[in-house]
């Protein structure tokens, strides 16, 4: 006897299957950002540190994108280096600064606080302490003007009467 | 007093003004290097001409106590034959020391490439795998840097070399003059 195709359907699409499905789409975007090289890690932090750090880190030869972005020659260095340094067990600070001691400030798409930066860093806040402050005074002025007003017109009515 | 306040914004536009024409032009492919006055990083790597020198292996104490130009070339470098004829001319001063670095190149290649284009190099490191042009920040090859006698780097230029860096830069490096750090090639 023939079995009818939703039948046949069910069992193909078991649970196992749409777990294998579920694993390979997942993966899509991992193989787009490492342009085609397939990586192994012993862990999940190492992959973690591998991932996040070829999107911060900054190619230095072909500016403006970052070394997952780019296939320049010096940008597959760059990932194969910190691929070794991830599986070594390396912290993402330690690769932040071999990279920092080769090719300098450069390489971080976020820059360190430091002297140079600081104004970067806390501009923001200032400006917004500037806002704030301009801000009450015009609101204190126009709430000054507005009681003159009142004590004026209040003083009116009174020498009306 | 009041008058005065819609000039502050004028003011800063103005400002910004200047700061933005000023930067204009500049050459951004080039980077400051955070090598200029840190000790060449340790390496130990194959001489290219293994034979002929007498040294199979160079390393970052090689040449302590001299000054040396370390020049970054490759046989697949385009820009590399552009600054060649210049390092041809200054290789003919002798007491000059000018070390080249073979960057991730094939042997063969890069010995045919000098054989056509000529060798002004004392001596040729061979870096295939580009692990001490890792260790140098190279992001463009060529590059060319200066060593002092402590080993020190106090120069690195990224891109062909030309006659503006070799009066200004690399002469008086070696003739124990000041050199100008800021020395920029005229765009042709």
């Amino acid at each position: 006897m023939e079995q009818p195709f939703y039948i046949v359907a069910k069992h193909f699409l078991s649970r196992k299957l749409i777990a294998i499905l579920l694993v390979l789409f997942s993966a899509t975007p991992i193989l787009c950002y490492a342009s085609g090289e397939i990586l192994t890690f012993e862990n999940s932090q190492q992959r973690e540190i591998y991932e996040e750090l070829i999107i911060e880190l900054r190619c230095p030869k072909c500016q403006n994108q970052n070394i997952a972005d780019s296939n320049a020659d010096l940008a597959t260095d760059l990932r194969e280096k910190v691929y070794v340094m991830a599986k070594d067990n390396k912290s993402k600070t330690e690769i932040k600064q071999f990279m920092l001691q080769r090719f300098g400030e450069f390489v971080l798409y976020e820059p360190q606080f430091s002297p140079k930066t600081w104004l970067l860093w806390l501009g923001p806040i200032l400006l917004l302490f500037i806002a704030v402050f301009v801000c009450i005074r015009i609101i204190m002025r126009n709430a000054s003007q507005l009681s003159l007003e009142d004590n004026s017109e209040e003083s009116n009515s009174t020498s009306d009467h | 007093m009041k008058s005065v306040h819609f000039l502050i914004p004028l003011g800063v536009f103005l400002a910004l003004c200047i700061l933005f024409y000023t930067m204009l032009g500049r050459d951004t492919q080039r980077l400051p290097s955070p090598l200029i006055n840190q000790p060449v990083p340790s390496f130990t790597l194959p001489s290219l001409f293994e034979q002929e020198n007498g040294i199979n292996e160079i390393n970052q104490t090689s040449f302590s106590g001299k000054k040396w130009l370390l020049n970054i070339w490759a046989s697949w470098c385009a820009a590399c034959q552009i600054e060649h004829p210049l390092f041809n001319q200054i290789g003919t001063q002798t007491d000059w020391l000018l070390v080249g670095l073979n960057y991730k190149d094939e042997r063969n290649d890069a010995i045919q490439w000098l054989q056509k284009m000529k060798n002004p190099y004392l001596h040729i490191i061979q870096d295939k795998k580009g692990s001490l042009g890792l260790d140098l920040g190279v992001y463009g090859v060529p590059e060319t840097f200066l060593i002092d006698e402590s080993g020190k780097v106090v120069y690195k230029h990224v891109g062909p070399i030309c006659e503006e860096i070799v009066s200004q830069v690399i002469s008086p490096f070696f003739l124990q003059k000041e050199i100008n750090v800021n020395a920029e090639c005229e765009k042709s």
